[in-house]
């Protein structure tokens, strides 16, 4: 347990000194806001746009806030989920292709402490971006378009969480087996898209899919309350994260050199 | 004994890199691990630090049941690395915090073994920017901190220059009074320099194992030189054997310290030789290592 | 044309702002960068948003 503080603690001063901390959250925070923000002014974007005859009346009926707020979760669906395993893929990578690792391996440190602490740390930064992002987004909806209920933005914004955390187990375990930062993105991001079609194409049988889970966080925005099968999906999203966990736990204890 | 190796082997697809090799180690002894490149002494030694797994064999230290003896063993790489963007104190913190060094006594064990490796004056530099041989007295700190019972070195000084050689030499030579090393070297005159033991290793088989000391006695063929200015054909045939360089000098081959040289004299005189030159002439600790080489 | 309310819109020219300087500051302080500085410079500045993103991605050096 010390170990893994340590080790965590050593991930998080990382990504201050190399900016994570910093680029993340903003980059995630630009993307958010700008839906609220550009759907308010559409109207006059598409009047700037030009080649519209003259005199044209242009009807673009409000949305309503919690259609602006499921629409920026789809926003961060597609650039998010890329900026996520972009921002992961070589932090087991690197250290192991330079060799820090090894000074790492020498002392008394076990797999799971390894393994745990990047998770961690790649985790928090992430939530802490989203939540900044999303909890901005809110206040831009709120001033823009209309009250929307925070018991929902908190229920959307948890459930959304555990698609981000699916993300970087994913992504964990590809950096364990693969040695390289592009092939890891690749797989990684291959993966959580061909499962994102498969749940597509065949819906009834995928209902427990964790892809499913950014329907279940758009849809509790825009009913109100939690979809049927929301419980199954966040279920199987929390075991197959951990179990993710634990083959990347046992494949990096059967590396054979560190 | 500190360290006991049994029967260690390690083999990857192609070729076995560590061949069934046994040796031990007493507390307090200083070892070098000798041999040409791709002999296995790397192999070896990341067994040893438990950063690579044995095809087979048993690393005990003292008598424990082989378990996780990586806290008790320091462990300096080749190439040592980094985090670059660590500075060597917050290094050094991390490392000791790993090896689980009491909070107490971390602050003032990291100050004495930066002030040991002389690194104090860079000690909040990023490490990004060290040289070579600043990199390898931090890759020697990190593994002293702990006060390891063995200390474990894989080429320490084959990548420094001279200044940076020496600086690390210097260090050894204290570390061996209080620790138990194993160096690994490509080098004989550096096993020569800092230890009195040797184990040579050659496609990753023990060739020889014992003291440097026995490695020259043991292998050496003295023989002696002797010119006169007549000539020596068939003077001492009969007492052992002769290898003619010309008529007036010769080297008599004398193979065991039992032999009396004064023998030779004895027939000079007797022949009425006019003696110009007489040497002892004994291998060097090089061509006893060239000797078990080639075995 | 309505008035652009600019109490809206500059929150994001300021988080655009703070991602550029960060990129700029950490690129000229890198010892080495992946690939020419005045490259990755260029890259920072012209593309908005995703350049400074994509020198954070990939432009560091990682030894």
């Amino acid at each position: 347990m010390k170990n893994y503080l340590t080790l965590l603690q050593k991930e998080l001063t990382e990504s201050f000194r190399n900016g994570k901390w910093i680029w993340l959250p903003i980059a995630f925070m630009i993307i958010g806001i700008t839906q609220p923000i550009t759907t308010y002014y559409m109207p006059q974007i598409l009047e700037n746009a030009g080649n519209i005859p003259e005199g044209t009346v242009i009807e673009i009926p409000t949305p309503s806030g919690v259609e602006v707020l499921a629409s920026t979760l789809s926003q961060y669906g597609m650039i998010g989920s890329l900026l996520f395993v972009l921002s992961a893929m070589g932090v087991i990578d690197n250290e192991r292709q330079n060799g820090a690792l090894t000074l790492v391996m020498v002392r008394p440190v076990t797999a799971i402490q390894y393994i745990a602490s990047k998770w961690t740390g790649q985790v928090l930064i992430a939530l802490t971006s989203f939540l900044l992002s999303y909890g901005l987004t809110f206040y831009y909806t709120n001033l823009l378009f209309e009250q929307v209920k925070w018991e929902l933005v908190i229920t959307s914004f948890l459930i959304y969480s555990l698609w981000i955390i699916f993300i970087f187990s994913v992504t964990i375990l590809a950096g364990t087996f693969i040695k390289s930062a592009s092939g890891i993105s690749a797989v990684s991001i291959s993966f959580v898209g061909g499962l994102s079609v498969i749940s597509n194409l065949f819906t009834k049988f995928t209902t427990w899919s964790p892809t499913n889970l950014r329907t279940h966080a758009s849809a509790i925005l825009m009913e109100g309350k939690l979809m049927e099968n929301s419980i199954t999906v966040i279920m199987t999203t929390i075991g197959l994260s951990l179990l993710l966990l634990l083959i990347a736990t046992f494949q990096f204890r059967r590396l054979e050199q560190y | 004994m500190l360290v006991n190796i049994n029967q260690l082997t390690k083999s990857y697809k192609q070729h076995q890199a560590v061949k069934n090799i046994s040796f031990q180690i007493q507390k307090g002894e200083c070892v070098a691990l000798l041999g040409p490149n791709g002999a296995g002494k790397t192999t070896t030694l990341q067994m040893l630090a438990g950063l690579l797994t044995p095809t087979s064999g048993i690393i005990q230290l003292t008598d424990e049941a082989p378990k996780d003896f990586r806290k008790r063993i320091g462990f300096l790489p080749q190439h040592p690395t980094f985090f670059s963007w660590m500075t060597a104190k917050e290094f050094l913190q991390f490392a000791g915090k790993l090896s689980h060094i009491p909070k107490s006594k971390l602050a003032n064990k990291i100050t004495e073994t930066l002030e040991f490796v002389s690194l104090t004056h860079v000690q909040n530099k990023r490490i990004g920017g060290f040289s070579g041989g600043m990199k390898q007295r931090l890759g020697l700190a990190q593994a002293l901190l702990h006060e390891p019972d063995l200390l474990i070195l894989d080429e320490p000084v084959s990548a420094l220059d001279p200044n940076g050689r020496r600086d690390v030499l210097e260090i050894l030579d204290m570390l061996k009074e209080k620790m138990t090393i194993l160096f690994s070297t490509h080098v004989l005159h550096d096993a020569e320099q800092v230890c009195d033991s040797v184990i040579i290793l050659k496609d990753g088989e023990i060739k020889w194992n014992g003291s440097l000391e026995s490695l020259k006695s043991s292998h050496t063929t003295s023989a002696i030189q002797i010119k006169t200015l007549e000539s020596l054909e068939n003077v001492f045939d009969d007492l052992a054997e002769v290898d003619y360089k010309d008529a007036n000098t010769v080297t008599v081959s004398v193979n065991t310290t039992a032999f009396d040289t004064n023998l030779l004299l004895q027939r000079l005189i007797e022949k009425n030789r006019t003696l110009v030159h007489f040497e002892r002439l004994q291998d060097s600790l090089e061509d006893a290592y060239m000797k078990v080489m080639n075995q | 044309m309505t008035e652009i309310n600019w109490a809206i819109i500059t929150p994001l020219i300021i988080l655009q702002a703070i991602l550029i300087i960060m990129a700029l500051v950490n690129c000229i302080k890198q010892e080495k960068t992946n690939g020419p500085k005045w490259m990755w410079f260029l890259i920072i500045i012209c593309i908005s948003i995703f350049g400074p993103i994509l020198y954070f991605i990939l432009g560091q050096k990682k030894e």
